[in-house]
């Protein structure tokens, strides 16, 4: 049996429920639940916590069944989005808080003060640290109560983004390091990539999709879930041919070749990454065994370091374009180009 | 809040002429209450001479009345703080159907007339009331022109406003504080005791003051249900019935002057500093 095993979750609200969430995490994993806001995603993880009771359905946490425990007999460690430091105590005696035994207890808070690298900040109130020392001193609160397992609530969405990356970098770090179990909520998929061993696209209080993020983010079930692991091009095609595990489909009034066996007649979802999809003057390299598509620009937009450009080749294609492509092709509205986009890099969702 | 004070004085310094002309204008209409509400204060103030105010101040039984309202009001603060602190939290946190309809009771109080308060509490705690009767009987404990009838009278009164004051504290208690420190191990008592009282701790003393300084002034219901012994607002009105105006305007400033000053007390006390007091 997994380390945390979750079958059959329902939880019922007036206007929403969670329904039948199925999950398993292994001891040391990192899962990732990746959904819009609104999802459900906090909703799992605060029944997961205790504070909603399950209609139906399991929580088993290292062999032992917590469905209907109270919280502060989970052993669970809940992140919450700002941290939810207490604002009326020190950092130390935010931290001291958790301690469930009371001997030894200035010596265990000071080796993970210590360990953290916030054995400076102790005596300052939560109100004067920045958002990456409060998640320091939250995860420095929960350790010390020595969860089984860690839930992470959006844990980064509250810094700006400067700080976003480099605190991903350290928690990632610090969870691995630790050899922590957690379930994790995010709603972006960056992050989500980044952090998750495993993961599960979250949507209307349903588990879509899960498995290894690679599988996820290539081989997406359903348009919701290829919409939100990035994919910007969402476009219906039908199967036209097939053999030696790629086939020929139709979109849009052109023809695309697609890896995947699948029979001729099929109606199918075709979802194409935009960082998949490269740009060059017309009639280059057309020997090249990627599709080329004739296009013509719609619109460039700026977003930061890339360019997003929209393309019409028959069907509306998304292209991330890296500044140095963007001067060299002068891409301009209006402008034409051709598109490769690789057939294992077009992705057939029946 | 600092933060928010310092962006709206920087919004009127930096002089934007709508701004500016509307504040005048809302300060004009502002300073007609103003007036409204000062001017009989100041006028009570200015009608006394020292002589006056010494020979009214001498009178025992203006003492006694002023001690009694003091020490009523401050022990009914006290209950009303013990008692109201937990109805307070328990409203915030039940969900059950029909908490609603307890939440508006809470407010019934402010819509009685206060004549009626003290009949309906005589019929209670009178000497046949169903309270008042077997509590003379069995204890000998009497209500009715009693010091205790005085504190239920002035509870009753001021209930709404401890309750609503300490209501807004657990309100605004950040509820992922309170999960928190559950998911750390602890029982919803210690919860309690750790980080919702003292997270509200300054509502349930704006609720005390409150009801300290709604407890002074109140004369309707106590006078019906405990005309003796006499607390000040009733001292007052009987010297007004029997002496007039100096006498009962006399004692009137005394009991302003002597309830003010234990008022800007209180609230050093609860606040740590004076009048500019609030939260941070």
């Amino acid at each position: 049996m997994s380390y945390l095993d979750i079958q059959s979750l329902e939880v019922r609200f007036q206007d929403f429920a969670l329904q039948h969430v199925s999950l398993t995490v292994e001891q040391g994993q990192v899962f990732v639940v990746l959904g819009p806001s609104g999802s459900g995603k906090s909703v799992l993880l605060e029944t997961i916590a205790g504070f909603y009771t399950p209609a139906s359905g399991t929580i088993r946490l290292a062999g032992r069944d917590i469905t209907h425990l109270p919280p502060e007999d989970r052993h669970i460690g809940f992140m919450f989005q700002d941290y939810a430091l207490f604002p009326h105590r020190t950092v130390a005696e935010n931290v001291r808080f958790g301690l469930r035994n009371r001997q030894g207890r200035d010596d265990h808070t000071l080796k993970i003060l210590e360990m953290l690298g916030i054995t400076h900040l102790q005596d300052r109130k939560p109100l004067t640290l920045s958002g990456g020392e409060k998640q320091r001193v939250a995860l420095a609160r929960a350790l010390v109560a020595e969860p089984q397992l860690f839930l992470l609530d959006e844990p980064l969405s509250a810094l700006d983004a400067r700080a976003r990356d480099a605190v991903r970098e350290e928690l990632k770090h610090l969870l691995k390091s630790l050899g922590i179990t957690a379930v994790y909520v995010t709603h972006d998929q960056t992050e989500g990539l980044v952090m998750a061993d495993r993961m599960a696209v979250f949507n209307k209080g349903q588990v879509l999709q899960s498995g290894l993020p690679a599988d996820i983010f290539s081989r997406p079930v359903d348009k919701f879930v290829a919409y939100f692991v990035g994919m910007e091009t969402i476009v219906s095609g039908t199967v036209v041919s097939n053999g030696e595990g790629s086939c020929i489909v139709a979109v849009g009034g052109i023809q695309m070749q697609a890896a995947g066996d699948l029979s001729p007649g099929k109606p199918v979802t075709v979802g194409i990454r935009p960082e998949d999809v490269t740009l060059s003057e017309p009639g280059a390299n057309l020997s090249d065994p990627a599709n080329h598509l004739r296009a013509t620009v719609r619109s460039i937009v700026p977003l930061g370091p890339i360019f997003k450009v929209t393309l019409d080749c028959g069907f509306e294609l998304v292209a991330f374009v890296i500044k140095e492509g963007y001067i060299e092709l002068d891409l301009q509205e209006g402008k034409e180009v051709v598109a490769f986009v690789k057939p294992s890099a077009v992705h057939l969702i029946t | 809040m600092a933060q928010q004070l310092e962006q709206r004085r920087a919004g009127w310094a930096s002089g934007a002429l709508g701004r500016r002309s509307l504040l005048l204008v809302f300060w004009a209409i502002g300073g007609i209450f103003l007036f409204l509400v000062l001017s009989p204060i100041v006028q009570l103030f200015a009608n006394q001479t020292p002589a006056g105010l010494s020979s009214v101040a001498a009178i025992p039984s203006v003492q006694s009345a002023i001690f009694l309202s003091l020490a009523t009001a401050a022990i009914t603060a006290v209950v009303a703080a013990i008692l109201g602190t937990p109805l307070a939290y328990a409203l915030v946190h039940s969900t059950f159907r029909g908490h609603g309809i307890i939440d508006a009771l809470v407010d019934l109080p402010l819509a009685v007339p206060h004549t009626v308060a003290g009949i309906a509490l005589l019929l209670v705690y009178g000497r046949t009331g169903f309270i008042g009767g077997p509590a003379e009987s069995l204890f000998g404990l009497q209500f009715y022109n009693a010091a205790i009838g005085i504190v239920v009278a002035l509870l009753f009164v001021s209930s709404p406003f401890m309750i609503n004051s300490a209501k807004l504290g657990f309100a605004s208690v950040d509820p992922r504080l309170e999960k928190v420190a559950r998911t750390l191990g602890a029982s919803p008592w210690r919860v309690f005791r750790e980080v919702s009282l003292p997270l509200s701790i300054r509502s349930v003393l704006t609720g005390m003051l409150l009801t300290y300084a709604r407890a002074i002034s109140e004369i309707g219901a106590v006078i019906v249900l405990a005309y003796y012994p006499m607390t000040a607002p009733v001292k007052i009105y009987t010297l007004f019935l029997e002496t007039g105006l100096p006498e009962s305007s006399a004692m009137a400033v005394l009991l302003l002057a002597i309830t003010l000053s234990t008022f800007m007390v209180f609230r050093y006390l609860a606040y740590g500093r004076p009048a500019s007091g609030g939260k941070q």
